[in-house]
């Protein structure tokens, strides 16, 4: 089956949907998501609703931004999502950005955990360490650069 | 359908929602209210700006363009 995403025209694959059984924190009618990679850089990804085309949430690894990065998730949180360890999971962060794009953001309050076996999946708030929904995106971090700075 | 339910409870009382969730106040002080929520664990209990800033926040990445992130993360590839 075809379906519409953000980059283009997909067939999709039915064991590659991810589920959110909560749903997306605001977006609750869509549980049902794809996690498909931006051409040309491996630092976006798309969730990718499969009931709407038009829903896609841009994502990152968090740690590309912030690598000590370390949020506290509640245990009844991992065991929900069938994750013995937090180790186990695939942590994505929501990126947002404004008519400005340098002023992009990354929600490092509320990461999307995912167990990537089952692809089961949840937004979660965290509450310690204390965290903002709205970090600056740090673009000179996430690129070679800074490897040639310290050169 | 919804519906906003308004009722006034003191200290020691409480509420039951649906079947298995039950809302008790703790302690009144000044504008404050300490209140305990019993619920199955798998209930997801979120403070309600917090709740609110969260999905604004959701709604706002979800109108991000294909376009705007190559802008983004395309050309810093050039540099």
């Amino acid at each position: 089956m075809k379906i519409e995403t953000r980059i283009g025209t997909l067939n999709l694959k039915e064991e590659k949907i991810i589920n959110f059984s909560g749903g997306i924190l605001g977006l609750e009618q869509y549980k049902k998501y794809l996690l498909l990679d931006h051409p040309g850089t491996d630092i976006i990804k798309w969730l990718q609703s499969v009931e709407n085309p038009n829903m896609a949430l841009p994502v990152t690894n968090p740690y590309y931004f912030y690598p000590h990065y370390n949020p506290k998730i509640p245990q009844q949180v991992l065991s929900q999502l069938d994750l013995k360890s937090l180790a186990d999971a695939v942590m994505l962060n929501v990126v947002t950005v404004p008519r400005e794009p340098k002023k992009a953001t990354i929600n490092l309050k509320a990461p999307i955990v995912i167990n990537p076996v089952q692809r089961k999946a949840d937004q979660v708030i965290v509450e310690y360490p204390e965290y903002q929904i709205r970090e600056p995106l740090n673009l000179l971090y996430s690129t070679d650069n800074r490897r040639c700075e310290s050169c | 359908m919804r519906i906003l339910l308004v009722l006034t409870r003191k200290k020691g009382e409480g509420l039951v929602i649906g079947k298995d969730i039950v809302v008790k106040i703790f302690e009144v002080s000044g504008d404050r209210v300490k209140i305990g929520i019993e619920a199955p664990k798998a209930t997801k209990i979120l403070r309600l700006e917090l709740y609110e800033d969260v999905s604004v926040e959701n709604k706002k990445a979800a109108d991000v363009t294909k376009d705007i992130i190559d802008e983004l993360f395309l050309n810093k590839k050039s540099l």
